[in-house]
């Protein structure tokens, strides 16, 4: 007997060595593991970075995409000792992507470029496009604080609510533009007071700005800032954003506009799979955020005073909250500086 | 009976053991400091010393590092010589930064070269005339150099905050964020004379190794450093020898306001290339720790600007290898000065020893 291969199965044979040979790669590079640096802005402790350490150690325990995620992180690093950190990062080979969290194009533009297969990401304002590898997200706060500002309304006695920001920046400004408009939909009449510190983290400075917006008549104050002594001081209804803040002081914080890094974490390990899949990097010139529908934001929980809102108030701000996740009512996104 | 006693002139051999003495203790003191927080001291220093000299980048990131230090540190030695108590350097860099900046939207068409010397010189410019106005208010109303230096930096610091803070210098784009300005042109970034890797030595290295030369030179060789020498240990005398002191004073802090001055226009136009107070910060204090560690000679600050130059380099390297956090680092610049203070009085005495007589 001869043992003769017709071209049927010699076609089907290769067909079938091929798949199999593909299939084996595809399941071979399936990344297991992911492996991030994150260059930190400020301490690990101030919200903005605490809220990201905090998202990784969930997503850490969650294991998107079956991923075993682990992460360094720096200390407070800026300009040419950022760069120097990423750089290293970059050079050991054993991380998969670069977390600049915060303005860090400028740097990133100097590596990308060297390291076209490293993912890198920045994250909030100040920031640009800077080659296809960098990712940039953003922050929008403006649907929580609508929410906190109707319940600012519903407060006020005195028809003044107050706000000590940071700095007048776009993504600052959205937050207060929402945050009255939430408090007139409750009380067209509504007064304001505003004053923005000149810094990121002057708690003093915040303290004194508060002390005059109290006195000057406002019994809600939202702090952009942290410092929440003269709320307690003065007994008065505070909020916070970032970060759940309402352990800080339960007493005078009624709720906070906060931020969860899930979704953007999430977007970001699925591009960086796409890449891995064999996809060119495709980073964004536009800055990325998730609404409050997207779980990118949302109102922290009263704590302390759940029992002191009415109930009817309570009732109305969740109403409303619904009809933002369902998409029946849009919070205007306005970023122009409020005088 | 053992007791100290002032040393008449000094002694090479005593020298090194105070100041070997001065390392070792400081290293030391650094060691319990990292053990007391936790960390491993023997990885840390192995750490610190790869990120400063162990490539070719490091060492280049050093000697880029050092190089504000050093111009800083010099500014420092003709103030300090002269007993005069020039303590603005922060508010000196800042201002240098600043001219050079402000002066960079008018010179884009000029060729390399002549660039760059005008920046350099609109950053002395910027910083010699913070030093100049402190001078003239104590010339003539006798305000303490040591509280209108202080309170100048503050005044160009907010200054500078208002100029980016929504100021004409800020940023502007698809978001901006506060505290920078865009960049500067690419075409004025200042000439990298070595990069290896991070490494990156511009051409401000050369200018602090010419003002080093300058300062050796002019303390040592000329009637004006002999006048800056004595002007610190007799004002009185020199006027009478006929000296304009006033004029004297208003040159020294002219000089020491101009390195400082350069300090800030290199970090700008060299390293950041976009004007930011987070990137300027700190470099003035090191400057006087360097000009004191380096016993307000010219040679001295050398070494010494090379050694906390290292060090900053190194301590990025370390944080990120070994964890150390960076309030240690500071912590540990902080005692190597205080040893070599101690050292700088110990080389100044002599141990004698006196019989007692019952």
């Amino acid at each position: 007997m001869t043992n003769t291969i017709t071209r049927r199965t010699a076609i089907l044979g290769t067909a079938g060595a091929l798949l199999l040979s593909g299939l084996v790669r595809s399941f071979a590079d399936v990344p297991k593991t992911l492996k991030l640096a994150v260059i930190l802005q400020d301490l690990p402790d101030v919200g903005w970075d605490r809220t990201l350490l905090d998202a990784l150690e969930q997503l850490k325990q969650e294991r998107p995409e079956g991923l075993e995620i682990a992460w360094e992180h720096t200390d407070p690093l800026y300009g040419d000792d950022a760069e120097n950190a990423m750089r290293f990062y970059a050079e050991s080979g054993e991380y998969d992507i670069i977390w600049g969290h915060g303005t860090y194009s400028d740097q990133v533009q100097k590596l990308s470029v060297e390291f076209p297969d490293l993912m890198f990401v920045v994250t909030g304002s100040g920031n640009h496009p800077a080659g296809p590898n960098q990712y940039w997200i953003y922050k929008r706060l403006h649907e929580p604080s609508y929410l906190l500002g109707m319940l600012a309304g519903h407060t006020t006695k005195t028809g003044m609510v107050g706000i000590v920001g940071t700095f007048p920046a776009n993504d600052v400004n959205d937050q207060i533009n929402a945050f009255f408009e939430g408090a007139k939909s409750i009380r067209p009449d509504i007064q304001h007071r505003l004053s923005f510190i000149g810094s990121w983290s002057d708690n003093a400075l915040a303290a004194e700005h508060a002390n005059v917006q109290i006195a000057a008549g406002a019994d809600v104050v939202f702090m952009l800032t942290d410092n929440f002594k003269p709320c307690q001081e003065h007994k008065i209804m505070c909020f916070a954003n970032i970060n759940d803040q309402s352990k800080v002081a339960p007493d005078a914080i009624a709720s906070s506009a906060i931020i969860s890094w899930k979704p953007d974490l999430n977007w970001i390990i699925g591009e960086w799979l796409k890449h891995k899949a064999g996809a060119q990097f495709n980073g964004n010139a536009e800055p990325k955020w998730f609404s409050m529908a997207e779980g990118g934001t949302d109102i922290a929980p009263y704590h302390d005073f759940d029992g002191k809102i009415p109930q009817a108030v309570k009732g109305e701000i969740s109403a409303k909250r619904q009809e933002i996740l369902s998409g029946k009512f849009v919070v205007p996104l306005n970023t122009a500086e409020v005088k | 009976m053992i007791s100290f006693q002032r040393r008449s002139g000094s002694s090479l051999g005593w020298n090194v053991v105070c100041y070997s003495a001065a390392i070792s203790g400081a290293l030391l003191a650094s060691a319990v400091l990292l053990r007391l927080s936790g960390g491993d001291p023997a990885r840390a220093f192995t750490a610190l010393i790869v990120g400063a000299f162990g490539s070719q980048g490091a060492l280049l990131g050093s000697l880029a590092k050092a190089t504000p230090l050093l111009l800083v540190g010099l500014g420092t030695v003709f103030a300090f010589r002269a007993k005069i108590w020039n303590i603005g350097q922060e508010g000196q860099v800042f201002a240098g930064a600043m001219a050079a900046y402000w002066v960079s939207f008018w010179i884009a068409p000029l060729p390399g070269w002549l660039a760059v010397c005008t920046l350099a010189l609109a950053g002395m410019a910027g910083g010699g005339v913070l030093g100049l106005l402190a001078g003239a208010l104590k010339t003539r109303f006798g305000t303490s150099e040591i509280i209108s230096t202080v309170m100048l930096n503050y005044v160009v610091m907010y200054l500078l905050a208002y100029l980016l803070d929504g100021g004409p210098w800020m940023a502007t784009g698809v978001t901006v964020s506060y505290h920078q300005s865009p960049p500067i042109d690419p075409s004025l970034e200042w000439p990298i004379l070595l990069a290896v890797g991070a490494g990156k030595l511009h051409v401000g290295f050369l200018f602090a190794l010419a003002a080093s030369a300058f300062a050796a030179v002019l303390l040592d060789k000329t009637s004006l450093g002999y006048e800056i020498r004595a002007f610190g240990s007799n004002p009185t005398a020199l006027t009478f020898r006929g000296t304009n002191v006033r004029r004297l004073l208003l040159t020294v802090m002219l000089m020491s306001g101009a390195l400082a001055g350069l300090a800030g226009a290199g970090e700008l136009f060299g390293v950041s290339h976009r004007l930011r107070a987070e990137t300027l910060l700190g470099i003035g204090s090191s400057g006087i720790v360097v000009a004191m560690v380096g016993g307000l000679r010219p040679s001295g600050v050398m070494i010494a600007a090379l050694f906390f130059g290292a060090l900053e380099s190194g301590t990025i390297y370390m944080r990120l290898k070994s964890g150390t956090p960076a309030g240690l680092v500071s912590a540990m610049e902080g005692l190597v000065l205080l040893f070599f203070l101690s050292a700088a009085v110990a080389t100044r005495l002599q141990i004698v020893r006196r019989e007692v007589h019952a």
